[in-house]
């Protein structure tokens, strides 16, 4: 088995919000199993060669300090675009999420485009503001699971193709009751927390996924996941007051 | 209105201190209800101090008013920390004739970051302190960027003292929109603790003049250290009140040369010190006065607070409220290397903000020390926190405890020295529990 390979893009300047927990989460479970993992980091002007990776991570930043990384990712785009054709697949967060739709316009009808490589796009009127816990029910390895994370986001995001979960709690892609972007191969989504500690069945599904790119399709060795189980069903029962 | 409200306000106090009340910021809520601009309408002692930044606020304020007082000047101070608007006004009523003449030849005021501008809206320092700017509570917050950016609104006319700290660059930056006003800074020289690279979730990280990248002679802690822009003047500030460090381990420190012995152990509460000290010697206190009030203070409000259990082991106590308090209260403890235990107490409610995800921005990997023998994780999202400390790869027996009274029984079960770390609104629930436990 060679190592998985997760690109993780601008860890210096995209890791708001504790997103950087999602790296560990894998490097802690592929660990646990034995399953050999590289992370590979890709800031401004880094040489990465996207065509090797097979996991892309990317989360959220800062206004100012997402505008300094902007034109790097603009000029990455073919061979991210190439790569993803390739079967590398995305776990996109916030400002990560938004930047691979067409476009961001900001309150003062000021368009960032985008990579453009999904349908959807951004739009922030700068009155509402996305905050707060949230909870939603996806699709994960043909069961249907609940996840909890932490959304804080000023943008509205629109004509999303294929939403990845129903907000059950919570704000969501526009407030329209649905949440992120899935289309088996990408996730994007507005969930912080970090995502995946609590919801660590996603994490798995990517190691999978990774997986079968080498055509290892056995299942994953079972993990003691009681901390994280009880953490989330915890905020569940908060959340819904079930 | 404004002098009605002011009377108002004075009533409600009389009236919630005869029911035993206390009052807290009660009063001051109502009156700036009624007149949102009262605070206008007072009468000033002649040096208002406004101290804030993000870390360190409550303690650059105590000191500095102990300093003050033992300098044989009457100070006027929200020593609690009742530090929002509200807080100043209720301070302000209790401490004021009917007329609204404040007693007192200093009014000392710590105010929240994100209250500044909204106080300063009403009331003019005569000097400004500020010790850091740090990711913190940022779905209450926003982004770091908003909080610098209002605080340039706060600085842009305004005329007094400002004493920065020169080690940060989020708070240097303010220097260049504060055009009118009487900058100073203060500092650290590199000590052994310093590093070149840091590891740590860093804010500020690019020249605000010209947007290129910083660099760095050495790291403090954080994003503190010496920094430069390779391009322009940005950096370039001599530090007019500069400590060096003598010996850590024993809590001295030299500022300008004159030797302080401070009751701590670690930088970051060096740096505080060094904003009240900066500030003292501005406004013309003696050194003598300044050595003596730094060698005998003591916050004991949770910051570095010292227990004796029940079973005879100290509990050290700190506050840590975001990544960079989490990280220099979790150094206090990898220095330590005796078998110890830790206590971890997490709360999420409106004060904390809602959003825990910065325990991920906080190098929990610290206490991954075989001698740090057990963790106890408490407070409203204690399961996070445990699972935080799994993630982090800990291998000791993380226990989470839905209980606080849980922890103090088992901290005294446990025959070994303790330390625990508290955020915001866990604090004081986490001090009596641990003063209940204690001899």
């Amino acid at each position: 088995m060679r190592p998985i390979r997760l690109g993780w893009m601008y860890p210096d300047i995209m890791d708001l919000y504790g997103d950087r927990g999602n790296i560990q989460v894998f490097e802690k479970r592929c660990e646990w199993r034995g399953i050999p993992l590289e992370v590979v980091k890709c800031s401004i002007n880094d040489v990465v060669d996207f065509s090797t990776i097979d996991i892309l991570f990317m989360g959220g930043g800062a206004d100012r300090e997402q505008g300094v990384m902007y034109q790097d990712l603009i000029s990455r785009k073919e061979d991210i675009k190439k790569a993803m054709d390739d079967g590398m697949v995305c776990l996109l967060i916030c400002g990560g999420y938004q930047l691979f739709g067409k476009y961001y316009e900001d309150a003062d009808g000021k368009r960032l485009e985008g990579l453009g490589i999904f349908e959807y796009y951004t739009v922030a009127d700068g009155r509402t503001r996305s905050i707060g816990n949230i909870a939603v029910e996806c699709e994960c390895d043909g069961e249907t699971i609940q996840v909890v994370g932490f959304e804080n986001h000023g943008g509205q995001t629109y004509e999303v193709s294929k939403p990845w979960g129903k907000v059950l709690f919570g704000h969501g892609n526009e407030k329209n009751g649905y949440e992120g972007y899935y289309d088996g191969k990408t996730l994007g989504t507005y969930m912080h927390g970090p995502l995946l500690p609590k919801n660590p069945k996603i994490a798995d599904h990517f190691i999978k996924m990774a997986l079968a790119r080498q055509g290892i399709t056995e299942e994953l060795q079972e993990i003691n996941d009681s901390l994280s189980d009880q953490a989330r069903e915890y905020m569940l029962q908060r959340l819904l007051k079930k | 209105m404004s002098k009605i409200a002011i009377m108002i306000g004075k009533i409600i106090q009389r009236i919630l201190w005869m029911m035993k009340r206390g009052g807290g910021t009660l009063p001051g809520t109502i009156a700036l209800k009624i007149a949102p601009t009262m605070l206008r309408a007072f009468t000033y002692p002649k040096e208002i101090i406004i101290v804030t930044g993000t870390n360190g606020k409550s303690t650059v304020t105590n000191l500095l008013c102990e300093i003050l007082e033992k300098s044989g000047k009457s100070v006027i101070c929200n020593r609690e920390g009742n530090n929002l608007k509200t807080g100043a006004a209720s301070l302000l009523l209790k401490h004021s004739s009917f007329m609204g003449r404040i007693s007192g030849d200093v009014l000392l005021l710590e105010v929240d970051e994100l209250s500044v501008l909204r106080v300063m809206e009403d009331v003019t320092p005569t000097c400004i302190v500020i010790n850091n700017f740090f990711r913190d509570q940022l779905d209450r917050a926003g982004e770091m960027e908003n909080i610098v950016r209002r605080m340039e609104l706060c600085v842009r006319d305004y005329t007094g003292k400002l004493l920065l700290n020169g080690d940060d660059p989020s708070v240097a930056r303010l220097s260049l929109s504060a055009n009118k006003a009487d900058v100073h800074y203060f500092g650290f020289d590199a000590y052994e603790g310093s590093v070149e690279q840091s590891k740590e979730a860093s804010e500020g990280r690019f020249c605000p003049i010209c947007a290129s990248e910083l660099k760095y002679v050495y790291y403090q802690y954080s994003h503190i250290g010496r920094f430069y822009c390779e391009k322009d003047d940005f950096g370039k500030h001599s530090i007019e009140y500069k400590g060096t460090v003598v010996d850590v381990d024993q809590g001295i420190y030299e500022v300008n040369g004159v030797p302080y012995h401070s009751p701590y152990r670690a930088l970051y509460a060096f740096y505080n010190e060094l904003g009240a000290i900066a500030m003292a010697l501005q406004l013309g206190v003696s050194t003598s006065i300044i050595q003596e009030s730094v060698s005998s203070f003591a916050m004991n409000n949770g910051r570095m607070e010292i227990y004796t259990l029940k079973n005879g082991h100290t509990c050290t106590l700190n506050l840590a409220k975001n990544p960079t308090g989490q990280n220099e209260s979790m150094k206090i403890v990898a220095r330590y290397s005796d078998p110890c235990v830790v206590g971890l107490v997490l709360n999420d409610l409106d004060a904390d903000g809602h959003d825990v995800s910065w325990i991920y921005d906080a190098r929990m990997e610290l206490l991954c020390k075989e001698n740090v023998k057990r963790i106890y994780t408490c407070g409203t999202r204690y399961l996070d926190m445990a699972l935080r400390m799994q993630y982090a790869g800990y291998e000791g027996e993380i226990i989470p405890l839905k209980d606080l009274e849980e922890l103090q029984v088992r901290l005294n079960s446990d025959d070994v020295e303790c330390f625990v770390i508290a955020n915001y609104t866990s604090l004081q629930p986490t001090r009596r529990v641990l003063k209940g436990g204690s001899k």
